[in-house]
């Protein structure tokens, strides 16, 4: 048996001359939440559509917990995903619509699913053209994990659920993870990538361009100092090792990296009234991959 | 910058063109084929006998006056240019207005600064344009086969608020519920009975006073070429814009998303047909099956219902005979014969079925359901093949519907048709049906977009080449094109078994290329 819950080697998808996904060189971990991130159009639900078999590779290889994605019929036992935007035929009712999706996965756990209904607040007597956005990815995401699959490949799993679901989703991925459960989420949300997800892959129009633990992403892009001043600040952006600088209503916020001795013997002759320090949040993390590059879609 | 009632008009403009153009232009063609065959026999021959004939006067309408080529092509053609055109007219508007609102289309137009009742206006207006432009061709048709100018006129008008009308009444339906399919039904049902209607007021001159009650009947009314009364016309425009009126009004009165009739949302679960792929499909194709199935049986019991009246006047005159090896039924001259064509004709039903099933498919597809399905432990080949068996199955079971509908209703007009005959000749037609699920089958697995247009092409347009070719002489390869051509007319000939096993064959060899292509392709 595989140790790696996802490999793919050299994953590359084109759509006619477009470059959807290029040469992506994945492991995901079994037993790890692993969070997928990248702008719109980066490459994401491709690259999950892909690990389904739902679209077929260009070149290279995927395989899920060690069987090749073309294997549906091993592959899919031991899934189950979670599709960005939930569509289900509109004349079943929800619990018709969880009924085909637990036959067709083969495994099922029914007590699990009906406390899942509760707990996400999910009325199954209704007809699925009668759901919202919000309920059927209810419904996609109960299914999932009332299958207790190995896997759970979640495309923007929160997307549509109101605050209170989303804690309750966030339950449902701790009490996955206790079992053993991998999960491969992507997502916009850096918060609830934080809060989840141990590794984190960062897509950039198609490639992917880091992966990395969040926290040794968050030291690699260092340290956020705000210093407050009653005075004129000396120009710090010449400081060694600071990487950016930003005006703030009472002085400066300074990102930087390596040592802060630099920067505090700058400081030294200016009347400095509070010094804040933090770890960079996964946001600046993300918008220094794509935002100081420019347009990280394109 | 264009206001948003031109910019949705030119969205809605995308959405029916290409049928209002394929309704067109079949209409032309009938046209100018049923004048072919006149020329082809030459005026002046003797249509008495047939104009008596209750059994005609039912599939094909009034023949006011068979003197003239006009005449002629007005009663020739009325009944078959008329049916399309209202169910395209009738499938089109749900699909334009209760479709769209199904798919939450609307919620997008209705956001622009566009009132409902304008938004539907433009829309409405839409089927006006389709109206007039099939107008047009049909005048343009006749004009150019060198019929006058006033009964093409009335001829053309009255085909074009025939399709403006039953746009209508679509778009009526579509205001009555909140599904597209149930919307369609209800649409189709209502030119069923006015079909109907005009059958039964056509058969004699006693109930003529019915044709006023139907507008299939006004259209029959305007007696273009044979006396033009111009009068029916205003009955339609009339109708059509009470159905318009109706509409704007339905449409401001009622929630969006919401029909004015109230259907609860909340349903027991029925488990039993969703245990997987074949199991889903059957259910999917049972709920098809009613539909299609009692339109079918009705349809087969009328026309076994007036096997016995067509044939009575047919004896041997030979120019009767030229005449309908001309219109490609020859086979009118026996019971036997009359079947054998009637069961040929819905056929073409059947063949377009497993059409209606892929497309219904690729919907699903498009609308992304069948990601979750494709993430099942469930092969593409197992979901594909539960589609194609499911769907040969209901193709059989229509087929014996069909042949008990033309066995009881030949029985019950006593027109002395055994139960064999019925069977054997429904039986030998599905051939190509099965053909066409192939065809069909196999687009969808290497070229999805061009699945439905081309297998309709096959279907219907092979039934078209059949039917007129001798008309206009085509040549034997041209012929040859229609699969329907190479069947034998059962039970007046013996089942042509090579021909059959080649379509047969055919059929398996496209639907398992299209097997291996949807294997392989990307869901879209």
């Amino acid at each position: 048996m595989s140790d790696a819950a996802i490999t793919t080697h050299g994953l590359t998808k084109h759509f006619g001359s477009t470059v959807a996904l290029d040469d992506v060189d994945l492991e995901v971990r079994r037993g790890e939440v692993f969070g997928y991130l990248g702008p719109n159009g980066a490459g994401k639900t491709t690259t999950l559509r892909l690990l389904l078999g739902l679209i077929r590779p260009t070149r290279g290889t995927a395989e899920v917990l060690g069987i090749d994605v073309a294997d549906v019929e091993q592959a899919h036992r031991q899934l189950a995903y979670v599709p960005g935007d939930v569509s289900l035929w509109p004349k079943l009712t929800g619990e018709e619509c969880l009924h085909l999706f637990a036959q067709l996965h083969g495994s099922v756990d029914t007590d699990y699913r009906a406390q899942l209904v509760e707990r996400f607040d999910l009325d199954v007597s209704k007809r699925a053209r009668a759901y919202s956005k919000g309920n059927r990815q209810k419904v996609a995401l109960v299914a999932a994990f009332a299958s207790r699959a190995e896997l759970l490949v979640m495309d923007e799993p929160t997307s549509g659920l109101d605050p209170l679901m989303e804690q309750e989703f966030q339950r449902c991925v701790a009490e996955a993870t206790e079992r053993g459960q991998t999960l491969f989420l992507s997502s916009h949300l850096l918060d609830e990538v934080e809060e989840l997800c141990g590794r984190v892959g960062i897509l950039r129009s198609g490639r992917l361009v880091e992966v990395a633990e969040v926290e040794a992403l968050r030291r690699m892009h260092g340290t956020v100092l705000e210093i407050d001043s009653g005075d004129g600040l000396p120009d710090l952006a010449a400081v060694p090792g600071v990487s950016a600088v930003e005006r703030t209503p009472a002085g400066v916020r300074v990102q930087m990296t390596g040592s802060v001795a630099p920067l505090l013997a700058a400081l030294s002759t200016c009347e400095v009234t509070a010094l804040r320090s933090r770890e960079a949040s996964l946001e600046e993390v993300f918008l220094g991959y794509y935002g100081a590059n420019g347009d990280g879609a394109s | 910058m264009s206001s948003p009632a031109a910019v949705v008009a030119r969205l809605g403009v995308r959405q029916v063109r290409r049928g209002t153009l394929i309704v067109a232009g079949v209409s032309g063609f009938f046209l100018a084929a049923a004048i072919a065959a006149y020329d082809q026999i030459g005026g002046g021959a003797s249509f008495d006998e047939m104009a008596a004939n209750p059994g005609l006067r039912a599939l094909l309408g009034v023949p006011w006056d068979l003197g003239t080529s006009g005449g002629f092509v007005a009663w020739r053609a009325q009944a078959f240019i008329a049916l399309i055109v209202a169910v395209w007219a009738g499938l089109a508007a749900t699909r334009v207005f209760r479709g769209e609102e199904e798919r939450g289309h609307w919620d997008l137009l209705l956001a622009a600064p566009l009132t409902r009742p304008r938004g539907v206006s433009v829309h409405l207006a839409l089927f006006v344009g389709a109206g007039l432009v099939v107008a047009l061709v049909v005048l343009a048709s006749l004009l150019a086969s060198g019929e006058p100018w006033p009964g093409s006129l009335l001829f053309g008008g009255g085909v074009g608020l025939v399709l403006v009308l039953f746009a209508g009444f679509g778009a009526v339906t579509s205001q009555l519920v909140p599904q597209r399919r149930l919307a369609a039904g209800l649409a189709g049902i209502t030119v069923g009975v006015f079909f109907l209607l005009r059958m039964a007021a056509d058969v004699t001159d006693s109930y003529g006073w019915l044709r006023w009650l139907t507008p299939f009947g006004w259209l029959e009314n305007l007696r273009a070429f044979t006396g033009d009364d111009p009068w029916p016309l205003l009955l339609l425009a009339g109708a059509a814009a009470a159905l318009f009126v109706v509409t704007v009004v339905l449409a401001q009165r009622r929630d969006l998303g919401a029909g004015v009739v109230q259907v609860t949302d909340e349903a027991e679960p029925r488990l039993r047909l969703l245990g997987g792929a074949d199991g889903f499909a059957v259910r999917r194709r049972s709920r098809e099956l009613i539909g299609w199935g009692s339109a079918l049986l009705v349809l087969a019991f009328v026309y076994g219902g007036l096997g016995g009246s067509v044939t009575d006047l047919l004896d041997s005159n030979p120019q009767m005979q030229q005449f309908l090896d001309q219109l490609g039924m020859t086979e009118l001259f026996s019971v036997t014969g009359y079947i054998a064509l009637m069961a040929s004709l819905l056929s073409v039903v059947i063949a377009v079925y497993p059409i209606s099933v892929v497309h219904a498919e690729q919907e699903d597809e498009e609308d992304g359901r069948l990601d979750l399905a494709h993430s099942g432990a469930v092969t593409r080949t197992r979901w594909l093949g539960a589609l194609v068996w499911s769907a040969a199955v209901a193709m059989a079971a229509l087929a014996l519907l069909i042949a008990a509908g033309l066995w009881t209703g030949g029985l019950a007009s006593g027109a002395g048709l055994s139960a064999a005959d019925a069977f054997g000749a429904t039986l030998a037609t599905l051939p190509v049906p099965l053909l066409v699920l192939g065809i069909v089958v196999l687009l969808h697995g290497v070229r999805p977009a061009w699945a439905v247009p081309a297998a309709t092409a096959v279907a219907v347009g092979g039934y078209l080449v059949q039917l007129f070719g001798p008309a206009f002489d085509w040549p034997d390869w041209v012929m040859d094109l229609s699969p329907y051509h190479h069947l034998a007319m059962v039970p007046v000939e013996p089942v042509a078994w090579p021909a059959t096993w080649v379509l047969l064959g055919l059929a398996v060899a496209c639907g398992a290329v299209g097997f291996v292509g949807y294997q392989r392709r990307d869901l879209v």
